[in-house]
């Protein structure tokens, strides 16, 4: 009931474990993540530079995706290791 | 007491959008919209694709104008609109893709606040924007703590409108003290960032629209997929009344706590207290 958790947050809990989440949602984000890196690091490359405007206007997104990613990672582990 | 009495900043330039982004505004807004819906009504995973996509295209957006100029250190007012948009597919990917259900639900808020208040400091910091032009500033405690009490039957409306259950791992007083903590910090300062601190400031003029008419319009937009059209009534009205508020005193922190109170007076207080 708020924009953070929704309805739609509690169905897709509710409809497989970490291991298939991480399968679905978690593979959309983990590529998604790859491919903002990836373009930050070309970026930084062809201008020859160590940072550039256009590689840092990436951040936005790489920034919250990498903290997504990690949890994501923790929770195979967690599953992994329990 | 007249409206010049109480505003505590002077208004801000609208923003004169690049004719590109103008252009391309209203099919960022629509390709968001129907992520939404996606995610909300038909499939989540094809949803998140789709605000995957869009999220890629905000930001590649942005970065391409910024491959064109040698010095932006700040991002012009014009092109700020993308980085900030780019926020919303942030949130709803965080909030299906975290992987929440090992966690006390009202830790939720906490692993998905955090992404998006991440995301909305970076964005802040690359439009330039200090804390006191996104409304991070209070110069009438009185005002804003007569805005933060508004929470308390706003909580209560909402409750009777959708009656949901307690939220999971708040039992007990510690526990409701750190729940109430978590739902000020990560809901109510989180979603006022975003759409009245934000968004309502970079959003100011575009395309001839107010900043208060895109806050609203995009704080309800967020909150369609609840499915309750009596509530989505509500939070339109919410979001309409929290935007006047801070376009009056320029301070968001009044309408963050009444949003973090009628969050909790929501899933915490009202559900105790009636049910």
């Amino acid at each position: 009931m708020t924009s953070l958790v929704t309805e739609s947050t509690k169905s897709v809990i509710d409809s497989g474990t970490v291991d298939s989440l991480s399968n679905s949602f978690g593979l959309v984000v983990v590529v998604l993540l790859i491919v903002v890196l990836l373009e930050q690091e070309l970026m930084r490359a062809f201008r020859g530079r160590p940072t550039t405007p256009a590689a840092r206007r990436l951040s936005v997104a790489s920034v919250p995706l990498l903290l997504i990613v990690t949890a994501v990672f923790t929770a195979r582990f967690a599953e992994l290791v329990s | 007491m007249s409206v010049v009495a109480i505003r505590e900043s002077p208004e801000r330039e609208p923003v004169v959008l690049r004719a590109d982004i103008a252009r391309v505004l209203p099919l960022y807004v629509t390709a968001i919209a129907v992520a939404e819906l996606l995610v909300a009504f038909v499939d989540p995973l094809a949803g998140t694709l789709v605000d995957a996509v869009v999220l890629l295209a905000l930001v590649n957006h942005h970065a391409w104008l910024g491959s064109k100029s040698s010095t932006a250190a700040r991002v012009p007012a014009e092109t700020a609109v993308l980085p900030v948009l780019a926020l919303l597919p942030i949130l709803r990917i965080a909030s299906v893709a975290m992987p929440l259900s090992a966690l006390p639900e009202i830790l939720w808020y906490a692993a998905v606040g955090a992404p998006v208040l991440a995301g909305a400091s970076l964005a802040a910091r690359l439009a330039g924007l200090k804390p006191a032009d996104i409304g991070l500033r209070v110069r009438s405690w009185p005002l804003q703590i007569a805005a933060a009490a508004a929470g308390l039957p706003l909580g209560l409306a909402a409750y009777l409108i959708v009656r949901p259950g307690v939220v999971g791992g708040a039992s007990g007083a510690g526990r409701a003290l750190l729940a109430e903590a978590i739902l000020l910090v990560c809901v109510g300062l989180a979603e006022e960032l975003v759409f009245r601190g934000l968004i309502q400031t970079v959003f100011d003029g575009a395309l001839r629209c107010p900043g208060v008419v895109w806050s609203t319009l995009l704080f309800t937009l967020v909150y369609a997929g609840s499915g309750n059209a009596a509530y989505i009534a509500f939070i339109a009205v919410v979001g309409l009344a929290f935007g006047c508020w801070v376009r009056l005193t320029g301070s968001i922190v009044g309408v963050a706590m009444a949003h973090g109170l009628l969050v909790s007076g929501l899933l915490i207080a009202w559900p105790q207290a009636l049910s």
